[in-house]
């Protein structure tokens, strides 16, 4: 692989989030920014709290924090 | 499409039949940018010819051998299907990409880095797709062995 390092996996238990198979859980690295928190829920992103709301570890297709892998 | 079993691939597939190699559970699903959207390794290349995406967010998925359809009819052979698999939301880097590959780690499996590709293909219609942020790329793995 050309890859040197290995990002941080997370994984997103939120059955109802596409990611992934259906009976498995996405895996995901890094986490959902504060656009993408306001594109999918309508929030304002001056309102939004890294690392709670948008961030690492936050999957990036539901906005549900995940564990990690 | 062009598609390819590696000699890698191959010999982890005559492990699992008719030799008796550990059983084998989990794959993980990657993307590569390497190549182009209708060309794929040679036989005799290997995963270190593959340069998977890293666009932001991006991770393998994991495929469990279980979560394999039935054997059905495929043209010239007979296909297996894998559910739909959804890759995360792409972030501030996105990429394009040309294809999938079925990746193994020799040690861990799972999602873990894959020493060994045991398939690689590009998409059915030949297209490269680039993702560009909050994209979201979804891939129905489908494997055939021909008669």
């Amino acid at each position: 692989m050309s890859e040197t390092t290995e990002p941080k996996y997370y994984q997103c238990h939120n059955l109802a989030c596409s990611l992934g198979a259906r009976n498995a859980p996405g895996h995901f690295t890094g986490g959902i920014t504060a656009a993408q928190v306001n594109l999918l829920t309508g929030a304002p992103e001056e309102s939004l709290e890294e690392g709670k709301d948008y961030g690492d570890g936050i999957c990036p297709n539901c906005g549900e924090k995940g564990t990690k892998a | 499409m062009a598609e390819i079993f590696p000699d890698e691939g191959l010999d982890i597939t005559l492990g699992q039949f008719p030799k008796n190699d550990t059983r084998i559970t989990t794959l993980a699903l990657c993307l590569f940018t390497s190549q182009t959207a209708s060309t794929v390794i040679t036989s005799g290349q290997t995963v270190s010819n593959i340069t998977e995406t890293t666009y932001t967010s991006y991770a393998r998925q994991s495929l469990a051998t279980a979560t394999w359809g039935a054997a059905a009819a495929g043209t010239g052979g007979r296909k297996t299907t894998y559910s739909q698999i959804t890759f995360p939301t792409v972030g501030a880097s996105g990429a394009t990409i040309n294809g999938f590959f079925i990746g193994w780690d020799t040690g861990a499996g799972g999602v873990t880095t894959p020493t060994k590709a045991v398939a690689q293909a590009n998409f059915d219609d030949l297209a490269a797709v680039p993702l560009n942020t909050n994209d979201v790329i979804k891939v129905t793995p489908t494997m055939q062995y021909n008669n």
